[in-house]
């Protein structure tokens, strides 16, 4: 392909950064690139590459600063889509490269060399849409078994009984060799494989770790998904748009109102529906206190991880206050379907603010004291500084997000870098960040992460102003066709939703990015040559919900 | 009293023994008849997290620390010769003192020269 | 005496070992489950018996209910024999404990150097059960129990060697009696620090629980053990509890000594408030790593034990103030 080909085309006219960014992609060989209006779509560059292009755009890419938001696929019957999402920290600007296939031929070179953290996203796509992508080592299913040979979110799926084989029990030899090949070893004659998971204590969920150990030693390791996959990108294609709201309840457990929240934004970028400024400051009140209330279950299970047991009961009596709230203003206490489309399904009942009043003074008490008694531990320091560093350009790689990207030294976070809430724009609150990129120091992010949270509650609730809770939508709920991405900042990180929509009710396509998938597979990276005993540190201090990447 | 009863030492360990297997048995026996005997293969396999078991657990165990376990017998030894020692503390006066401010710097020297030769390190 | 009273004797002498391991284990599982209770603002058991107290009593004959699994690929003799070994010791522990002055079983002469000996067994016990149970999380368990094990032997024999150069005895009530005036913790605190974190380790709780860690592995060296299996592990886990704090106790605090109650009162009252400590311990601190616990061993508690020896035999060259 060559240069005169690449064409762009320009609606809006482009700032001196987009400017350079067009400059840069128009050298890429990329086709039909585009400036696209984020404030409606999410995605600010659009481009379309193919096999060829591919590598070296995103080889590009990511000398340019980008990280790997995401890969996902669509099923355009006829033909299939790989779509790539990229984005800088520093300067928010989202750039989309898409790469069609026939699915007869479903082919595309694989990015892992370049992104490492594109590993699990080419898998996923590869099990839902069965695109090859050439070069991947280990190109297995990923959430689903290992013996399934069909496609399910290929629009010609609509469901086949599964057949599954007698020796499925036995692990079959590709996955031991993969075990060992990321920590580079082979067998020696007093090795063992050793299964850390589902059935074990510390899996936060139910995940598998095929561990390759010698010893106290991990020579190397890869996680098996999937045990709680319950296909809600399926479903969703089924469901209405008000009807997908529950399953959003049930992706991250920990913090469903992030969710709910994440995919009220979504819709409302889709249908340019704004929320009122009361809905905006409750939702910022209970979003920060969801925020709280799953970092409090990090420091508690973080800890039984590391063999302390109190401080799991200590952080569950906070939350529960915290959920106690919760049942009072939405009616559940875990599964709360309350931030929707347009502002909250329900106002706040009376005595709100005085009970989140009452929450912070309590808050405030307890955080201090979780400092002092937890994070000053000479022991856990012992356990949790120097082990599992991630570094800043390692975190970019793997695409990891919020607090596991911030304890590695990015200065990054969606609430002030991809506004989607004005209210954050306005009240007065730090991005948490420390340098060191260890268990320490992702640690350290949560707990002052907290108290910024208590202090952006406090903030909004004096913003909680007389009007309605919730804009007027339309009975009949319809999204203009289109693309749309929506992101938005979870306890977790990056919560994504990239949606296809076809003009009707139902989405034609609902990719959810979770921030628990890049945050675990970098996991995979730091065991190596760790010990069992840090395989568990590491774990609980990226603070992953098992249920969230199945999906 | 006691002194009479440890003078027979041959009979106080058989009792011993015997009063063990007595409880033990007793244990085991109303556990047998109280609790259900049910097997199948699956509950009777090796307990791994819920996955079949790959390799066989009674391979060769690298055992990394396996100087820290000779480092362990020779200090264990050593000790042994200080109890004595410390017993007739008193009674040994000076010399005593000495001789024994000699074999514990011995130690002590081993000691910094195990350290200093990253013998005690895990890797 | 002739030889039919001396097997009465020994009979009775055995009856209140055994029933005191027994009573001990039950009562502390209920300590360790109030102490929990109040360390995290619970309640603990309430419902069986006043207090919750016969909890315990439930929980046996439960695990009396349940089936004795032998798994299929473990090696059944050495599988049978770990909880009955790892158990043997405890009684003998017991029985070599003065409660108070001419009461207890027995009061041997080399009381501390028999205590430290035998205690060792249950070791053995452990090493069984996590090589016979042919399971990688057992196998994992029983060798950092043993590593640890070994480690913290030598600072422990060597603090324990302070004692005995004041007491110039190793028979318990001779320390005691040397301990009339002044407990021996305040003439040797590092030697009881040392011998209190030894003990700790010794009897795998935590912040030294590593060999049954249960969030890296699962349940370590028990972790196919069920039933009445596992209950004789937690029986001798539980007696030891209570000799390692009965020794810190005669070593340290002064043992029976004390004024206007009865000695055997004192004795009691010390060694459950030193329970209560590791306890307290075991439901406030993270677990180490078990490298990280090697090297606090071999480059901290032992040259500290190697030196406090020193000069403590400088120190009390004269004979010590006592």
């Amino acid at each position: 392909m060559s240069d005169s080909e690449t064409t762009v085309a320009l609606e809006i006219k482009p700032t001196a950064y987009q400017q350079q960014l067009l400059d840069l992609l128009s050298s890429l060989h990329l086709a039909g690139i585009q400036l696209s209006d984020f404030s409606k779509t999410g995605v600010d560059f659009d481009a379309v590459a193919n096999s060829e292009t591919l590598p070296a755009a995103a080889s590009a890419l990511r000398d340019n600063g980008f990280a790997l938001d995401c890969i996902l696929g669509i099923d355009r019957n006829p033909g299939l889509e790989a779509v790539y999402l990229f984005r800088p920290f520093a300067d928010g600007a989202r750039v989309r490269i898409r790469a069609q296939v026939a699915p007869d031929r479903a082919l595309l070179p694989t990015i892992t060399g370049i992104y490492s953290g594109a590993d699990w996203y080419e898998r996923e796509v590869h099990d839902m849409f069965g695109i090859v992508f050439e070069g991947h080592s280990h190109l297995r299913p990923l959430l689903l078994p290992h013996f399934t040979n069909f496609h399910p979110l290929r629009k010609n799926f609509h469901g086949s009984p599964i057949v599954i084989p007698e020796d499925t029990v036995e692990i079959p030899e590709v996955d031991l060799q993969a075990a060992m090949k990321l920590g580079q070893t082979d067998r020696t004659h007093r090795d063992f494989f050793l299964n850390m998971g589902p059935q074990h204590p510390s899996t936060h969920g139910v995940l598998r770790i095929l561990l390759h150990v010698e010893g106290e030693e991990v020579l190397g390791g890869r996680c098996h998904l999937g045990y709680s996959h319950r296909g809600t990108e399926k479903l969703a294609e089924k469901k209405q748009y008000v009807q997908i709201l529950p399953y959003t309840d049930r992706m991250d457990y920990l913090a469903p109102l992030n969710y709910n929240w994440g995919y009220a934004a979504l819709l409302e970028r889709a249908t340019g529906i704004e929320s009122t400024p009361r809905a905006e400051a409750i939702r910022v009140a209970i979003g920060e206190l969801a925020r709280v209330s799953s970092h409090l279950v990090w420091l508690g299970t973080f800890m039984l991880d590391l063999g302390a047991i109190t401080p799991f009961l200590f952080c569950f009596e906070d939350r529960e206050r915290i959920l106690t709230v919760f049942e009072r203003a939405t009616g559940q206490r875990m599964t709360t379907s309350y931030i929707v489309v347009g502002g909250v399904r329900n106002d706040v009942y009376d005595g709100f603010i005085q009970d989140v009043r009452d929450l912070l003074d309590y808050m405030r008490k307890r955080l201090p004291e979780y400092d002092r008694l937890v994070m000053t531990n000479e022991i856990f320091l012992q356990r949790t500084r120097g082990v599992g560093v991630i570094t800043a350009q390692q975190a970019r790689d793997q695409g990891v997000t919020g607090p596991v990207l911030r304890g590695s030294g990015v200065d990054f976070d969606l609430r002030r870098d991809e506004p989607y809430c004005p209210l954050y724009q306005e009240l007065k609150w730090n991005v948490v960040v420390e340098q060191e990129g260890d268990c320490l120091a992702r640690s350290r992010v949560r707990m002052r992460e907290m108290d910024e949270s208590l202090n952006l509650i406090e903030q909004a609730l004096e913003r909680i102003e007389e009007g309605p809770y919730r804009a007027k939508i339309p009975r009949n709920f319809k999204v203009n066709a289109g693309e749309y991405y929506s992101a938005t900042e979870g306890p977790r990180g990056m919560v994504g939703w990239y949606l296809v929509a076809d003009g009707s009710m139902t989405p034609y396509r609902l990719k959810v990015r979770v921030p628990s998938f890049p945050n675990l597979q970098v996991v995979e990276s730091l065991i190596p040559h760790s010990r069992v005993a840090d395989v568990v540190a590491i774990l609980g201090s990226v603070d992953v919900v098992i249920p969230e990447i199945d999906r | 009293m006691t002194d009479a009863i440890y003078s027979n030492n041959l009979i106080t360990f058989l009792l011993y023994f015997v009063a063990v297997a007595a409880t033990i048995g007793l244990f085991f026996g109303l556990s047998v008849l109280v609790g259900p005997k049910k097997s199948n293969p699956t509950k009777d396999a090796a307990f791994e997290t819920g996955w079949v078991s790959k390799t066989d657990a009674s391979r060769p165990y690298p055992i990394k620390y396996y100087l820290v376990a000779i480092l362990f017998v020779v200090f264990d030894i050593e000790v042994a010769f200080l109890y004595p020692w410390a017993v007739s503390f008193r009674d040994l006066g000076g010399i005593g003192l000495i001789s024994m401010t000699l074999f514990l710097a011995v130690l002590a020297v081993g000691l910094y020269y195990a350290v200093k030769k990253r013998v005690l390190e895990w890797k | 005496m002739s030889i039919v009273e001396i097997i009465i004797r020994l009979i009775i002498a055995f009856g209140a070992v055994f029933t005191f391991v027994a009573l001990n284990a039950l009562f502390l599982v209920w300590l360790e489950r109030k102490v929990s209770a109040l360390i995290q603002q619970r309640l603990g058991p309430t419902e069986v018996g006043p207090a919750g107290l016969l909890q315990t009593l439930a929980d046996a004959v439960k695990l009396m209910g349940k089936e004795l699994i032998t798994p299929t690929a473990v090696s059944r003799t050495v599988f049978f024999l770990a909880p009955i070994i790892a158990f043997l010791p405890a009684p003998l522990l017991v029985a070599a404990i003065p409660i108070a002055k001419g009461v207890g079983v027995s009061d041997l002469n080399v009381g501390a150097l028999y205590i430290l000996a035998i205690s060792n067994i249950a070791l053995l016990g452990i090493l069984m059960a996590g090589w016979s149970s042919n399971n990688k999380y057992s196998l994992l368990g029983a060798m950092r129990a043993v590593a640890q094990n070994i480690s913290y032997e030598i600072p422990m024999l060597l603090s324990l060697l302070a004692i005995i150069l004041m007491a110039g005895s190793m028979k318990f009530s001779d320390i005691v009696k040397a301990q009339e005036t002044v407990p021996f913790v305040l003439l040797q605190p590092v030697a009881f620090i040392i011998y209190f974190i030894c003990s700790i380790a010794e009897s795998n709780r935590t912040p030294f629980d590593i060999p049954e860690a249960e969030s890296e592995l699962v349940a370590g060296y028990h972790t196919e053990f069920t039933g009445m299996r596992f209950a004789l592990f937690f029986l001798a886990e539980y007696t030891q509890v209570f000799v390692l704090s009965a020794i810190v106790t005669l070593l340290f605090l002064g043992g029976w000594n004390g004024p206007l109650l009865p000695p055997a009162v004192w004795f009691f009252l010390k060694t459950y408030l030193v329970i209560f400590v590791v306890m307290w311990l075991r439901w406030t601190y993270p677990r180490l790593r078990s490298d990280q616990l090697m090297n606090f061993n071999w480059k901290m508690l032992l040259p500290a034990a190697i030196l406090n020896l020193l000069i403590s035999s400088v120190i009390y060259r004269g004979g010590f103030p006592g």
